[in-house]
């Protein structure tokens, strides 16, 4: 299976990428109280481009499209290279999506009102940039740029114990990025030393076929960069303590964007590039799946801090991207996928939910909050949908990966399939818990918090833009997924092919 | 027949009506009308459906659309239209549309009035898509569905700590179930490469029996949790914190029911599995017995007809595992209709008696509301089995049977009847006669329920006096989607196969004849023994608790360590909350602080803290660990080099 390459008519992508990044510009020129209006803007730009793109998106065949080349420095074979396909492109309008979400909610922010948007116009770009490259230069340089509006983002807008959970989230990735780097140059090297070709293209490195040895230590150099990222067990206590210390907007992205590069990395780079690794790393990936998805269920059950919480149950979610994509078939990879992009919107809105309840009662510990139902009803509703969905209830977004995943696991792994599809029972019980905690048993409330509570304000203009895109989506893929497995089925069938053929 | 897709979609348009204007225009009580409406609508249109099924026999199977591809195959969304889902579905419809109108009574004054319509609307409308589904994963879409419903409905008051525990809890427990059943869903489709019921059914013959046994037992364990069959019973008695017309509807008449239909719809797969069929049988006789025995001994008026509920469930299983597929569903009609009737009536009471729940205190209010008392004896007697009330005709013939084909079941039925028969009459003379042990102030406000509550009851009652005579045409109607010789959609292999999985009851007969079975049942030995068993039980309970010539104290008394083991529902939720409420969480607090913060977070912090160490010069500030990290990475390089070098 080759891949065909359709050149843009007009650079979309390389626009997409600038947007934000010109749009920073203007914030840091401009008055303080236009950064809001035209971060808001400039991501919604960019969301009509990825929309535009993904509608026109042509879903037969495997063709990169909206594709640009341009040389860069040719004497070590580097170029600008970019384009979409399938898995880009969701991943692309996934990030477009959250980044409009998280501008539109930023009304709050107290301090150092154009940094704040600055540092997340560059972190769009950046996360774009990840997804739509494919020079590993450029790559390796988004993957590591990105790091640092997200570290500002956490380190200076945070909560009490910001400094510590920033520099813990920048060590930790960026330790897992060496080796991503290092496995990157390895591949280079031996690229030249066996073809004498020096190139940083992805498709060049495609051809490669690496003796036995060399494969696995490629694989488990690029696994780990990922596996830190994703996060997977045991490389995950970053993330709580991230999670815990970023602002609402922070935690959106991080949840939504920053945890898809590990699983895209896996899909994009480890699958195609090491498909022996792959089958030999198999039993490994899905016991660490399995353990993610069960033991970070039960640390999510065990927290009383609610963002704590939610962020254990992104680990957990992201066990089922796992052990999807470590199926190595089709049913298993379109899954993770799906699973992707649904994980993206549901934990977004419970993020939202978060900063929602935090808003008001000024507080993220489960004995300071509950009984808000009845006060807030319209952010109920939309709490409890995203929640639902996120328990995996069908005809929402998270059934149909997770069963996607779930079948291609079993069709491998019975037992793992067995095990992982535990989290029926504890994914809802930690979902539930948290609702609970939060919306439920107002006879427990003293007189005074009840007082306290009836002036509560439900979700406001700019709150409830940002919530109910993600909550039509959320409906969009539950209940008319055909459409996404169709736009992805030939993009994991590259991904797949020299596992499975074809 | 394309108008079908109405009947699910009726309910679903009502339920966005009132999701989207209930609290701002219609409030109460056009939120209610919208709802009645909305069901009444399907009601109609099912009964239409009904009956032309019932003139030709044909099935339809209708795909609306494409939902979910796997490779070549394709989850439609879809309605399979036979006897077997007509007639389920117009219980459902025909069921619901009396107990909403009930509720537009019941729930008079609520201030989350809207709220309540718009889950019920949406719970029909899970119910239909389950109902109507012709494939397992839109089966498992209206299943979790009104799982869903269930949860929001049993939390409907969840500003009560009660109610909001109850829905999480029969949620997360019928998850177990789901999980199972997603399972079975998963080992069917690697095994059929299909989900379609039709498909399935055709593969049949050529497929491993223990898989097929798997797959079977896999569903089943779904239909344990949904009908709340003993092990993962507990959280239906608890799901009595929902409003009383959520009890008739979803934890009486429909949902719990679910589990009975699912398995019925999957005959030909049941069947041919004898394990599959002994399981479904044993899990459904032990229900059946032990939840009798539970329902001795509550005070609580709505549990115990729960407890009634588990146990008459497990009846309809057990009547499946004996092959008796038509017999099963019988009961489940007859059930839907009389246990409707009963919790209505029970709401009835809690109405006039200001939602007091505890039948100990109650008594004497039997002529104040003499229409529910009559409809409730109704209830009461169709539930007991006496003639000519449908519970007769549809509970008797599964003891009968059971005593033709497994004397186990046999006993553990026929003493489930003498059971069922005493606790329904124990509360019934508890509840409206006995002495007066009522709160004086309750007393000047006990009242007749309003024409919105009585004429619902009235009509039910009416449907559990005369619904039994028509058994004869139900068990023929049911035949082309029951009875392997007239299922026109089998293949001939599979045909044997179905008709030899279920040989266990070829040499039963029942009677189907309404009139022909009373005349057996009054001169056959066996008749008779069933029936003065179930007249013994409600003597018993009028000695005891009418005219009070045994102490039901004393005998408690006598009987301290039965007595107790009933009363604490044998230990079930006591070792339930042990193991996987308290255990998982505090297992979940210790693993959260040995694993993750001292273990994994102590090599993490360690590690950085070794670097700092070994970075050294820039010693103990921020810059000081990063720069630690450059160091193992110039290390990592090297070992990575060498290896390289070494490999080459």
């Amino acid at each position: 299976m080759t891949p065909q390459f359709v050149y843009a008519d007009f650079p979309f992508i390389s626009i997409s990428i600038l947007i934000p990044l010109i749009a920073a510009i203007i914030v840091f020129v401009s008055n303080e109280k236009l950064a809001k209006p035209i971060s808001i803007l400039s991501s919604i730009v960019v969301f009509v481009i990825s929309s535009y793109m993904l509608l026109t998106y042509d879903p037969s065949g495997y063709k990169i499209q909206f594709y640009e080349k341009y040389t860069w420095i040719p004497q070590f074979g580097i170029s600008y290279e970019v384009g979409v396909d399938a898995l880009s492109l969701t991943m692309f309008w996934l990030t477009a999506l959250s980044f409009v979400v998280a501008f539109v909610w930023s009304t709050n922010i107290e301090k150092r009102i154009k940094e704040y948007f600055i540092a997340f116009l560059v972190l769009e770009a950046a996360c774009i940039g990840v997804f739509v490259t494919w020079d590993l230069v450029a790559f390796y340089v988004f993957w590591e740029v990105m790091l640092i509006p997200m570290f500002l983002i956490i380190g200076v807008w945070g909560y009490s114990e910001r400094i510590y959970a920033a520099t813990k989230f920048f060590i930790y990735t960026f330790f897992g990025s060496l080796f991503l780097l290092i496995g990157v140059i390895g591949m280079y090297i031996y690229n030249y030393t066996q073809n004498n070709i020096l190139s940083t293209s992805y498709f060049d490195l495609l051809k490669l076929s690496l003796p036995h040895n060399l494969e696995i230590i490629f694989f488990l150099l690029l696994a780990l960069g990922f596996a830190i990222k994703v996060p997977m067990w045991p490389f995950h206590t970053w993330l709580p303590a991230a999670h815990v210390q970023a602002p609402t907007a922070g935690s959106v992205i991080l949840a939504a964007v920053l945890l898809k590069m590990g699983t895209y990395g896996f899909v994009r780079f480890s699958l195609p590039w090491f498909p022996e690794a792959s089958k030999y790393f198999m039993p490994v990936m899905f016991t660490l799946g399995v353990i993610a998805i069960i033991y970070t269920a039960m640390m999510a059950i065990a927290q009383t801090h609610i963002k704590r919480l939610i962020a254990y149950s992104s680990v957990s979610h992201m066990g089922f991207v796992t052990i999807g994509t470590f199926a190595l078939n089709v049913e298993g990879v379109n899954g993770a996928i799906i699973t992707m992009i649904s994980h993206g919107l549901t934990s977004a809105a419970l993020f939202l939910a978060a900063g929602f309840i935090y808003e008001r009662l000024h507080s993220y510990e489960m004995k300071d909050l509950g009984g808000m139902a009845k006060f807030v009803p319209v952010f109920a509703t939309l709490f409890m949908i995203s929640a639902m969905a996120s328990a995996g209830l069908p005809g929402l977004s998270g059934f149909v990966g997770e069963f996607l995943a779930l079948l291609g696991t079993f069709k491998v792994s019975i037992l793992t399939a067995v095990l992982a599809g535990l989290s029926l029972v504890v994914g809802a019980a930690y979902t539930l818990w948290l609702y609970k905690r939060t919306m439920f048993e107002e006879e427990l409330l003293t007189p005074e918090k009840k007082e306290e509570y009836s002036k509560l304000k439900d979700l406001n203009t700019a709150e409830l833009w940002s919530f109910l895109p993600l909550v039509v989506f959320m409906f969009v893929i539950g209940l008319y997924p055909n459409w996404w497995i169709n736009l992805i089925s030939n993009t994991t069938k590259f991904v797949l092919h020299k596992i499975v053929g074809g | 027949m394309e108008y079908l897709w109405i009947i699910p979609f009726s309910p679903l348009i009502a339920f966005i009506i009132i999701g989207l204007f209930g609290y701002k225009f219609l409030r109460e009580p056009l939120s209610g009308i919208v709802a009645v409406i909305g069901v009444a609508i399907s009601a109609v249109a099912s009964i239409i459906g009904f009956i032309d099924v019932a003139k030709t026999g044909n099935y339809y199977d209708l795909k609306l659309y494409n939902w979910i591809s796997i490779g070549d195959y394709n989850v439609s969304v879809s309605i399979l239209w036979d006897p077997l889902s007509a007639l389920m579905t117009c219980v459902v419809t025909c069921v619901s549309t009396f107990i909403f109108i009930f509720a537009t009574g019941y729930m008079k004054g609520d201030e989350s009035y809207p709220r309540f319509f718009a889950y019920l609307s949406l719970f029909v409308f899970m119910m239909l898509m389950l109902t109507l589904s012709d494939n397992l994963v839109q089966l498992f879409f209206g299943w979790e569905g009104v799982g869903l419903a269930s949860y929001l409905l049993i939390g409907f008051w969840h500003y009560k700590k009660s109610a909001a525990n109850a829905a999480m809890e029969s949620f997360v427990v019928n998850r177990v179930g789901d999980w199972l059943f997603l399972l079975g869903i998963l080992l069917a489709f690697v095994t059929f490469g299909t989900l379609d019921y039709l498909q399935i059914f055709n593969k049949l013959a050529g497929v491993d029996y223990v898989i097929i046994t798997a797959i079977a037992l896999l569903l089943f364990g779904g239909a344990v949790g949904k009908s709340a069959q003993i092990p993962l019973h507990i959280w239906l008695p608890n799901a009595m914190e929902g409003p009383t017309p959520v009890s008739a509807l979803i934890h009486a008449a429909t949902m719990v029911a679910a589990g009975v239909y699912m398995v019925a719809r999957l005959m030909p797969v049941f069947a041919s599995s004898e394990i599959a069929l002994d399981t479904v049988m044993f899990v459904g006789t032990m229900s059946a017995f032990i939840a009798a025995t539970m329902g001795l001994v509550q005070n609580d008026i709505k549990r115990i007809i729960a407890y009634s509920t588990l146990s008459q469930l497990g009846y309809m299983f057990a009547a499946e595992g004996l092959g008796l597929f038509s017999e099963g569903m019988f009961h489940l009609t007859s059930h839907a209709v009389f246990k409707a009737l009963l919790f209505l009536g029970s709401g009835s009471v809690l109405i006039a008696l200001h939602h007091l729940l505890d039948v100990q205190k109650m008594g004497q209010i039997g002529r104040a509301m003499p229409i529910t008392t009559g409809t409730f004896l109704i209830g009461a007697l169709a539930l007991a089995g006496i003639p000519p009330f449908v519970g007769f005709f549809s509970k008797d013939p599964i003891i009968e049977g059971a005593y033709e084909i497994n004397t186990f079941v046999f006993l553990f039925l026929w003493g489930g009847a003498f059971l069922t028969a005493f606790y329904i009459f124990r509360l019934f003379f508890l509840t409206f006669f006995d002495g007066d042990r009522l709160d004086p102030h309750l007393r000047e406000h006990v009242h007749e329920s309003p024409p919105n509550m009585t004429i619902p009851l009235i009509v039910l009652a009416t449907a559990t006096v005369v619904l039994g005579f028509f058994k004869e045409f139900f068990i023929n109607f049911l035949k082309p989607s029951l009875d392997p010789a007239y299922m026109k959609f089998l293949p001939n292999d599979v045909k044997a196969l179905v008709s030899e999985g279920l040989s266990r009851a070829h040499h039963v007969h029942i009677e189907p004849n309404a009139f022909s079975f009373l005349g057996h049942s009054l001169t056959s030995f066996l008749g008779i023994l069933i029936l003065a068993t179930a007249i013994a039980g409600i003597t018993l309970a009028y000695v005891m608790y009418q005219i009070r010539r045994i102490d039901p104290v004393k005998i408690g008394d006598m009987f301290q360590p039965i007595y107790k083991l009933f009363y604490n529902r044998w230990y079930f939720d006591h070792i339930y909350y042990a193991i996987f409420v308290y255990g998982y969480y505090k297992l979940s607090k210790v693993l959260w602080f040995v694993g993750d913060k001292v273990i994994i977070d102590g090599i993490v912090d360690g590690s950085g803290k070794g670097s700092v160490f070994a970075g050294g010069v820039l010693g103990k500030t921020q810059l000081g660990r990063i720069s630690g990290y450059v160091l193992q990475m110039l290390i990592g390089v090297v070992i990575f080099l060498s290896l390289f070098l070494f490999l080459k």
